[in-house]
């Protein structure tokens, strides 16, 4: 049996389980104005009328049910949907898709601009970068900014990366342009919580925010502004030369020590990530993310990555 | 002998044809109207995207074939009643014209918007710009390609519906042959509809995997979705469903 493709996957599982509306939004919209990628589509929707020996079959007409009404709970002009609303495959749908563990299928996925803190982009101007992006300059808008930097005097990590006997802080924002009002307004709501963990190259966990010194995070609102996180790490501790891969996670719920292992043990399987994947919270299993995140539109993500080298003895401190 | 509304049930009715209290619920954006608005008018939309309509520009008539991606169509019906709910939208409806027509209006217009958007990407070279009508295909009929392609979904669809056990055929027999509801097909066979659904889903799911697997090779590439013309479904498709759930 042939491995289908991500887009063929993702496409199946929003026929058959229905997925949720921020990742339906995107997966629309990426289909939407390319023919070739929505081939797979509209065979499966043939196959259904011709089951159902229909010219429109009532699967499609659910489908778009569902769809319709998620996005005007979404925008406030009826109430959210009541616990088995629907019929049929939108019954389904609907049900499923609250359980649905569809994040990882979505790596490829575009973005959406109505969708939460998600905007469409120009597939032309999405390729491959280690830069990876939360600086809301990329397709993907990314509410949440992420930069480590190293040195005295502070600078970014991605100019010539970090020595071991430096001290490594971050900076972050939260808030992007290409956010739709809505998105912004729920991340507006209220202050969350940003924690700042590392996956090293040898798979440790590197605990930056909360750490056992610093339990309680700050809080973070929107601003548009780069701000300097009240955390300073002395890499000689706890740290060896290599690749460090570093997650941001801005929440309504602080996440404990055991809440950030979960997560990093389900990031460390996923491949970094390229200016056009989801924010990672978006790509990672509900169960996963779970309770963090009950509403997507409340948390917001970002990741980037570090170079850790040994220690120059040529250089001269200033 | 049908018989229509009484007289009370007439005093019950809006102008529309609704009952009042769908007329108000609606007008008030309660989920439950909008619901049934959408159950009682999204088919018919959904069949005029597909069979296209009829339309004149720059004093031409021309006909809009209608959407053969399945996509397109799911993509302009759900656009349609989006912009149809919108509190201004339903502010505005008056009650008294035929909701059906009024929100069919709204489709075509999208319709028509979207092949003037076209027109803005593909100007003709020699300096002319093509109109909307211009734009909108020509229904000539089903050309060869999409004849092969209708005829290869449907030997699919045989197939996979041979490839199924008794009681899942007899499913597919009640649920999308005979036009059950879900509580009436759970009846028959006497099932939990709980296990109607779950039945389905797999079926659905079991269906695409088929496509998948089977018919990626030799679906014709960029003829797709063009299946559900009523004269190309019926009377083949009921044999093949008889042979396989006898």
């Amino acid at each position: 049996m042939s491995r289908p493709s991500k887009l063929r996957r993702v496409i199946e599982r929003e026929l058959v389980d229905g997925l949720r509306p921020g990742r339906r939004r995107a997966l629309v919209e990426r289909l939407r104005g390319n023919a070739r990628e929505r081939r797979g589509w509209d065979r499966a929707i043939a196959a259904l009328r011709v089951l159902e020996q229909r010219p429109v079959s009532r699967a499609e007409i659910d489908q778009v049910e569902r769809w319709l009404f998620d996005d005007l709970a979404a925008e406030g002009v009826v109430e959210a949907a009541p616990i088995g609303r629907g019929r049929g495959w939108t019954w389904l749908g609907a049900t499923v898709a609250t359980l649905a563990t569809a994040a990882t299928l979505l790596w490829w996925v575009g973005a959406d601009e109505r969708g939460p803190a998600i905007s469409a982009g120009d597939a032309g101007e999405v390729g491959e970068t280690g830069e990876l992006a939360s600086r809301g300059r990329h397709p993907i808008a990314r509410p949440l900014g992420l930069e480590p930097v190293c040195g005295t005097p502070p600078r970014p990590a991605s100019d010539r990366g970090c020595e071991l006997d430096e001290l490594l802080g971050f900076s972050v924002r939260l808030g992007d342009e290409a956010l739709d009002p809505r998105a912004a307004a729920s991340l507006v709501a209220a202050p969350l919580h940003l924690s700042v963990f590392g996956i090293a190259e040898d798979g440790e966990v590197r605990y930056y925010l909360p750490n056992p010194d610093a339990r309680e995070l700050p809080a973070l609102a929107v601003t548009n502004r780069w701000a300097a996180l009240p955390v300073s790490v002395r890499l000689a501790v706890n740290h060896g030369p290599g690749r460090v891969r570093v997650f941001a996670l801005a929440s309504e719920l602080q996440p404990s020590t055991a809440d950030i292992d979960r997560l990093a043990a389900a990031l460390a399987e996923q491949p970094r990530a390229s200016v056009d994947d989801l924010p990672w919270h978006l790509r990672l299993e509900a169960a996963e993310l779970a309770p963090l995140c009950r509403d997507l539109d409340r948390c917001a993500s970002a990741e980037t990555e570090f170079l850790l080298l040994h220690t120059d003895p040529a250089r001269t401190r200033p | 002998m049908p018989t229509g509304p009484t007289q009370v049930e007439r005093a019950e009715l809006a102008p529309n044809g609704w009952s009042k209290d769908l007329l108000r619920g609606f007008k008030a954006g309660e989920r439950a109207a909008l619901t049934e608005v959408y159950r009682l008018h999204a088919e018919s939309v959904a069949l005029l995207l597909r069979h296209g309509f009829s339309f004149e520009a720059s004093g031409t008539r021309h006909r809009f074939a209608g959407y053969g991606s399945g996509f397109e169509l799911q993509d302009l019906l759900h656009e349609t009643f989006r912009r149809a709910f919108e509190p201004r939208s339903r502010a505005s409806y008056d009650g008294i014209r035929p909701y059906g027509a009024y929100v069919s209006t709204i489709a075509r217009n999208l319709v028509l918007r979207s092949f003037r958007a076209r027109e803005v990407l593909f100007p003709l070279a020699d300096g002319e710009h093509p109109t909307a009508a211009t734009l909108a295909p020509i229904d000539d009929g089903p050309s060869p390609e999409r004849e092969v392609h209708d005829a290869e979904v449907r030997e699919l669809v045989a197939a996979f519906l041979a490839s199924l056990d008794p009681e899942q055929r007899r499913l597919v027999q009640l649920r999308f042959v005979d036009g059950l509801s879900q509580r009436d097909a759970a009846e028959v066979l006497g099932l939990g509809r709980q296990r109607i659904r779950t039945s389905e889903k797999q079926l659905r799911r079991a269906l695409l995997i088929y496509l998948r697997e089977h018919g990626e090779a030799t679906l014709i590439e960029g003829v797709v979705a063009a299946v559900g013309v009523p004269a190309l479904l019926g009377s083949e498709l009921l044999r093949v469903l008889d042979e396989v759930t006898r």
